[in-house]
């Protein structure tokens, strides 16, 4: 097996122990994870508010239950899934992602995206839509 | 993957032995001043020596290097960065450690990609050690300042188990 492939597996390996983890464990039960101490301390949400709740309900096949929680997450994990698949058929077959998704540029869109939303999500006239709730 | 012989924005780079009449000559690398056609060691920014091509063919910008090329490498620009994605992302998820209450989870992988992209410009792939740098600096400061946090909070929640009553995460 190419030495490349160890990469994603590895990281299915650990998310999906994660994942095991959540499923058991309902992150809707207050505490069940511990308190965040951000919403704690300042009743702020930030952009991965609802993230696991929203994981857990998308584990559970429960697409509005995780859009009411975590637009953005909701959104994420799909894509995610399909991008992990795309790097394990790159790393099967000894290519090379294309050059869009290697470029410097994208981890700071994507950075800039969960500020921006982590902003609007606490407005208080989007905040209905984009808390969790 | 071979060893480049120059070794950029670590300090390990050694200029050259004393008393050696090269003065971009690597210990160990046969007689000093002597060509070699291998694999001159310049210290160019990042630049990977002609025995360590880029896997993956070429660079972007259709800059060819050739073994005998004209030995200064005109600064450090048009240089490899195929992988200098790596220490951005380690960069980001640096900061997005701090920004984030459940930043355990970016700061470990910020430290991972860090010194993977570390690992890169190395390799003469990135030349951006000192943004891969910054990621993994900032995900250990996040990971000192998460733990400690921790155990504070865990010391008072269990000397008032109500101290951070509050509503749903």
């Amino acid at each position: 097996m190419a030495r490349g492939v160890r990469a994603p597996l590895a990281t299915a390996a650990v998310v999906g122990a994660a994942l095991a983890v959540l499923a058991l464990r309902d992150p809707h039960v207050a505490g069940s994870y511990g308190e965040c101490p951000l919403v704690a301390f300042t009743g702020l949400w930030c952009p991965l508010c609802g993230g696991l709740r929203a994981t857990w309900d998308l584990l559970h096949g429960d697409v509005a239950g995780a859009w009411s929680m975590n637009v953005v997450v909701t959104v994420a994990l799909p894509v995610l899934v399909v991008a992990w698949g795309w790097w394990l058929a790159v790393r099967v077959r000894a290519r090379t992602l294309p050059a869009w998704v290697r470029s410097p540029r994208l981890p700071v869109v994507a950075l800039g995206l969960l500020v921006v939303f982590g902003v609007l999500r606490n407005l208080p006239a989007l905040a209905p839509v984009l808390a969790p709730h | 993957m071979t060893t480049p012989p120059t070794d950029p924005g670590d300090g390990a780079g050694t200029p050259g032995e004393p008393g050696s009449e090269n003065p971009y000559a690597v210990p160990g690398q046969g007689a000093p001043g002597a060509p070699d056609p291998a694999g001159p060691a310049y210290p160019a920014y990042g630049a990977p020596g002609p025995a360590a091509p880029p896997p993956g063919g070429g660079y972007p910008g259709g800059y060819p290097v050739y073994p005998n090329a004209a030995p200064v490498y005109p600064s450090g620009y048009g240089q490899p960065t195929q992988k200098n994605s790596l220490g951005v992302w380690s960069l980001v998820l640096g900061i997005a450690s701090f920004v984030l209450p459940c930043g355990l989870v970016t700061a470990i992988i910020a430290i991972v990609i860090g010194v993977q992209g570390r690992r890169a410009v190395r390799a003469g792939l990135a030349n951006n050690a000192g943004v891969a740098l910054a990621g993994v600096i900032l995900g250990w400061v996040a990971l000192a300042v998460m733990i400690v946090a921790g155990v504070i909070i865990g010391i008072a929640y269990s000397h008032d188990p109500d101290a951070f009553s509050s509503a749903s995460r």
